[in-house]
């Protein structure tokens, strides 16, 4: 009996000093840990969303012939305008590249375009997160912009071995300079995720005075280009409601809706830079700052 | 749960209730974490681990509202407020590894056996924590985004290189402990203009932009480190107008808050440092531009830090002003005004004016040599301070500088005499190379002398010994009264209430007659015929502002005695002068003085600044001052334009650095320059610019 | 220490993914289907100090794997919960009681991890609105509740039918 109390005692104590070693030792051991923990699960997240692909796939094999003519007749007509659009591009990217080396300006980044699969959707009150299936392996990086058609959907926060968590750009960590539509000084605003605790929502800040929306319409967020993450002109949202003044009176801001459900999406695109930004080289010293 | 295969489930024992009651504690302890854990925080955000219960005491926190915009005219903007991006770090998050820093520090110091100076470890080690993020920052803002091969991409690539704020700022960071301790310590106090006059290897707006949008994006925004917003004094032309503008300086001063209780009021204080304005428009108009402060009332730790807002008021923006001035213009005036040179190449220190005949709003008014008030916004560098003073730029030469109106002045001389009836416009006097007045010759600047004059040639050719002859039949005192009746003895820039003041023009002012004479000491003995003399060619002790001279030309214009100058624009203006009376001399008479000045630009000493199409009406002057110990020249040129019907008045000022500068020479080109660019936009004036080519070829 | 903690923590891991997987289906409302706390209960019970605390360090682990939650803190906390719930004097005999202290551990947990979470959105600078975080709690809080009311006496059978299997005895008497 005293010796199993004694054992209790013991194991608390022992516990506790894991406990101290797991929070002031390196974090090599926290991150590998983690990780180790996220591969463990992985298979099965894959299989989950692997199983969801086949239920689409048998939910089509259902149509009839008729329906899928017909979507294949609409695909051709759409495909034919957008061969169309693919040789307008050309000539506009030729041009683009023709004014750029004019003007003396630098290189936009360059991309590679890595299309994923979204697995897994966890939302909370403090984070909004998807789970893709293509991790390390396929070349996805952190910090790497994550787009649907031409909205952006967030960014990747972490890259596993053969998956990645992308926080959604209502969540708190995201964050992103922006153009408001009809600002002809182009002056950068900010766009926040926000810490709701309930609803994501995002917040676009740093708005001035005195803007004015478009008349008529609801004034669209773009991506601004130069902070070195996303490209240029991609939709962030719309600004949701009017804008308040902030607490100091300079400027002021307003909720922001994304371009669409993000937690519908079934497929993203991860645009991973050629050339690793230097934030990106920054976030693995972060690691260890906050500890 | 084991019903099947375990064994019965036996009656709970006293010992298994305990158990069990422990689960639901630590239950009910996780729903209350919950609850008071959010609560707490808030606390460990801003630092605090631990809340004391007698911490509660309060604290108001007052925010400075943003100043009004200063328009010109036509509604540019002259000042206004831009985003100024700062990053700051926050100190008590910081703790942490200072504390293992100064621990790192402490152990090396020991082991090398060395005095331990806590303190200055203590500090050292923040300067090296700060300092690691710091150069993080700058990591994510200067690193080329990379293109190999791409030459043309890294040169446009490292725009910041030149600023400043790259070290930690060590007597920064101990001010800032002893006065702020609460708020976030500044690192970088204006990432994207860190020169906004665009000095070479400042960044351009759009780099400016480029390096808030980077480090946004990519630096880690869960850390110490934040990127804050606010809003600052801008003055987009730079030096542009830049004493009658002024500038702005931090203040713990701010105004008056709004809605604020006299027990809040009382509270222990933390105030954002705020704007004031510190000289010119934005001095006098400071309490129009400033706004309300807005406040906070927060409870605090016993830290000190902030704890829980209890109550704010927004602050409000200070009014927008529209200044009088024609941002065209001005730029045209000092443009000139800088190519005007002494022969080693440095520009001549002058003023320029050019103010509207009907209402006195000025359109333009320089002042060279001048600053550059964004450099005198945020924190001023003794060595910018030391520049400025060292060539003599704080002077608004325009308002406050003391010079002697030379010729310029000949015009006041001749009214004296018309109105004296000691001489008649169409007398004749002969005037010789020389005339002696006592037992001295005063000389005429040409040497051959002119021979038979007439006011209206004198007017053309300023003619001295005409001026001499009939100043002393007319005598000192009529002279000196003429000059008090167009104003030359009272300040200017003064309406009734006195408020619309941005430098008092005219401390100092002197039209000298046997009074004044007599006041002065080491006995300067009494007034003489010479004094008389030097008084009729405005020399001697004569001394005067060009904004006084060119009221005087814009009086003229009017036919009055007085204008009263303004910089403030009213479109209703009714053109009257507070104390303007008539000229009161005969239509002939007046005739003879306009046709005597337009003479001087068509025939006379203005004859090389003619302009095609816009006649106008001009006197030089070219008077004598000692500059470091030697006879050096002021160049003078006043009038108005058209000389039908004139619109505009002028007057410009040249300190010359020798003999070598002229009224005419020297000063007459930048009228010409502020005349062509106002007959571009004339139109925007009420008064016709282009008199018929019969009337003016009178 | 056997290796029966690992196999009762493969045979687990099913619930965890499903749970999961609803959690996906309810991303709209924000809220997350949780069930990692009412696991520990069971194993807790009959293995052995080292496995059970092993055993809830793993789940909670594999839960914060993927989210933003400071590593560790949720497992440990399940791990000093399984602790005080093994030990010689067994308590949990009574469903009822088993069944209350999964609901009580999983609403606990929750508290938990959601108050990590808001302490983690906020240290990324983000202005944190307490009120609807406190609501938002409670509401998650009586998910996880009714998550474990609903789940757990079905995850509860399979982990003991598991033990049996294994051989892990059942809880002795005082």
């Amino acid at each position: 009996m005293i010796r199993e109390e004694q054992g209790a005692k013991a194991s608390y104590v022992l516990l506790t000093l894991v406990f101290l070693a797991w929070c002031f030792g390196p974090s090599v051991i926290r991150r590998f840990t983690r990780e180790a923990f996220v591969e463990f699960q992985a298979p099965a997240l894959e299989l989950a969303g692997r199983s969801r692909d086949l239920a689409r796939y048998w939910e089509l094999r259902t149509r009839s012939t008729e329906e899928l003519a017909e979507a294949g007749r609409d695909l051709g007509r759409i495909n034919a305008g957008l061969e169309l659009r693919l040789i307008e591009m050309k000539g506009l990217a030729e041009e683009n590249a023709r004014l750029r080396t004019l003007l003396s300006y630098g290189p936009a980044p360059e991309y590679r375009t890595v299309v994923a699969r979204v697995v897994a959707r966890d939302s909370t009150g403090w984070w909004h997160r998807i789970t893709i299936r293509k991790g390390r392996t396929d070349g996805v990086r952190p910090f790497s912009p994550v787009v649907f058609g031409n909205q952006v959907i967030g960014r990747v926060a972490q890259v596993h071995l053969n998956t990645s968590d992308i926080d959604l750009i209502t969540s708190p960590g995201f964050r992103c300079t922006a153009h408001l539509d009809g600002d002809e000084q182009r002056r950068v605003v900010l766009l926040t995720g926000t810490a709701s605790g309930s609803r994501g929502s995002a917040l676009v800040t740093n708005v001035p005075k005195d803007y004015g929306a478009p008349a008529g319409q609801e004034a669209r967020l773009m991506t601004t280009g130069i902070g070195g993450v996303f490209p240029a002109g991609l939709l962030l949202g719309h600004v949701d409601g009017p804008f308040r003044p902030t607490p100091k009176g300079d400027f002021r801001e307003a909720e922001v809706t994304p371009p669409r459900a993000l937690n519908s999406i079934r497929e993203v695109a991860v645009l991973v830079p050629v050339y690793p930004t230097p934030g990106e080289q920054l976030t693995e010293s972060r690691v260890d700052d906050f500890r | 749960m084991s019903e099947g295969t375990g064994p019965e489930i036996l009656p709970s024992t006293p010992v298994s209730k305990v158990r069990l009651l422990t689960v639901f504690g630590l239950m009910a302890a996780g729903m209350t974490y919950v609850m008071v854990g959010l609560g707490v925080r808030q606390l460990v955000q801003s630092g605090e681990l631990k809340v004391q219960s007698d911490s509660q005491s309060r604290r108001v926190v007052l925010i400075p509202p943003a100043r009004g915009v200063i328009h010109d005219r036509a509604g540019h903007v002259l000042v206004e407020n831009r985003v100024r991006w700062s990053v700051r770090a926050d100190l008590p998050e910081l703790q942490q590894q200072v504390r293992a820093a100064y621990l790192r520090s402490l152990r090396l110091a020991r082991a090398a056996k060395t005095p331990v100076d806590a303190d200055a470890l203590l500090e050292q080690a923040r300067v090296q924590v700060l300092q690691q993020w710091l150069d993080k920052v700058w990591t994510v803002i200067d690193t080329p985004e990379r293109k190999p091969g791409s030459p043309t991409a890294r040169r446009r690539e490292v725009p910041l290189a030149k600023h400043k704020e790259r070290t930690v700022n060590v007597e920064e960071l101990r001010k800032h402990l002893r006065e702020r301790r609460a708020l976030p310590f500044t690192l970088i106090a204006d990432l994207a203009f860190p020169d906004p006059t665009g000095k070479e290897g400042a960044p351009t707006p759009e780099e400016g932009n480029r390096s808030v949008a980077r480090f946004i994006e990519q630096f880690p925004s869960d850390g110490p480190i934040r990127l804050e917003s606010d809003i600052v004094r801008s003055y987009p032309n730079g030096p542009m107008a830049a004493h009658v503008l002024g500038y702005v300086k931090d203040t713990d001063v701010l105004p008056e808050p709004a809605e604020i209780d006299q027990e809040v009021l009382a509270l222990q204080k933390l105030r954002h440092t705020g704007k004031t304005g510190a000289a010119g428009v934005e001095l006098t108009f400071n309490a129009d531009i400033s706004g309300t402060s807005g406040w906070e009332l927060w409870t605090k730790t016993s830290a000190g830090y902030n704890h829980e807002l209890i109550r704010k008021v927004d602050p409000q923006k200070g009014g927008d002003i529209m200044l009088s001035l024609d941002v065209g213009i001005q730029k045209t005036a000092e443009a000139s005004l800088a190519k005007i040179r002494a022969p080693d190449g440095t520009p001549l220190p002058g003023a320029a004016i050019m103010m509207d005949v009907r209402t006195g709003e000025i359109l333009a008014i320089a002042s060279q040599p001048g600053f550059d008030p964004n450099r005198l916004a945020g924190r001023v560098t003794s060595a910018y301070y030391d520049e400025i003073d060292g060539k003599g730029g704080w002077l608004n030469r325009a308002t406050q500088g003391l010079y002697a109106p030379g010729s310029t002045f000949k015009v006041i001389n001749a009214m004296a005499a018309l109105r004296k009836g000691t001489v008649q416009w169409d007398d004749v006097l002969d005037c010789g190379p020389s005339f002696r007045v006592g037992n001295r010759d005063f000389p005429e600047h040409d040497p051959q002398g002119y021979g038979p004059v007439d006011l209206e040639v004198m007017l053309a050719v300023s003619c001295n010994v005409w001026n001499y002859q009939v100043g002393l039949r007319t005598g000192a005192d009529a002279i000196a009264a003429e000059a008090r009746r167009f104003g030359l003895d009272s300040q200017l820039l003064v309406t009734a209430d006195g408020t619309e003041l941005p430098y008092p023009a005219g401390r100092g002012l002197v039209v000298p007659d046997a009074a004044y004479k007599a006041r002065l000491p080491n006995g300067a003995g009494p007034w003489s015929p010479g004094d008389t003399a030097n008084l009729s060619i405005g020399q001697g002790y004569l001394l005067t502002t060009p904004l006084h001279m060119a009221c005087f030309a814009a009086s003229l214009a009017r036919g009055q005695t007085r204008t009263v100058p303004t910089i403030i624009h009213d479109p209703r203006r009714d053109g009257r002068h507070a104390g303007a009376e008539p000229i009161g001399l005969r239509p002939d008479q007046m005739a003879a003085i306009r046709s005597g000045m337009e003479r001087c630009v068509e025939e006379g000493t203005a004859r090389s600044l003619q302009i095609p199409g816009l006649p106008y009406a001009a006197k030089t002057g070219t008077s004598e001052y000692f500059k470091h110990g030697a006879k050096a020249h002021l160049g003078w040129f006043i009038g108005y334009a058209p000389a039908i019907e004139p619109a505009v008045a002028f007057c410009v000022l040249i300190e010359g650095e020798d003999d070598a500068t002229w009224g005419g020479k020297t000063a007459g080109p930048v009228v010409r320059d502020m005349l062509l660019k106002w007959a571009g936009k004339a139109t925007q004036f009420d008064a016709p610019v282009q008199a018929p080519p019969g009337e003016a070829a009178r | 220490m056997n290796g029966s903690w690992f196999l009762l923590l493969l045979a687990t891991y099913p619930w965890l993914l499903v749970s999961d997987l609803v959690s996906d289906v309810m991303v709209d409302t924000g809220l997350v289907c949780f069930l990692t706390g009412a696991a520990v209960i069971a194993p807790a019970r009959r293995l052995g100090r080292g496995p059970a605390a092993l055993f809830a360090l793993c789940v909670g682990l594999m839960f914060e794997a993927r989210r933003p939650i400071a590593d560790g803190w949720l497992a440990f906390a399940l791990a000093f919960a399984a602790l005080s719930i093994c030990g010689p004097q067994r308590l949990l005999r009574r469903p009822a009681a088993i069944w209350m202290a999964a609901i009580g551990l999983n609403a606990a947990a929750t508290a938990i991890w959601f108050l990590l979470g808001g302490f983690m959105a906020a240290s990324e600078g983000s202005q944190v609105s307490i009120v609807n975080g406190v609501w938002f709690g409670l509401l998650q809080v009586m998910v996880a509740a009714a998550c474990a009311a609903v789940a757990a006496p079905f995850m509860l059978r399979a982990q003991e039918s598991l033990m049996d299997r294994l051989g892990v005895p059942e809880v002795r008497e005082a």
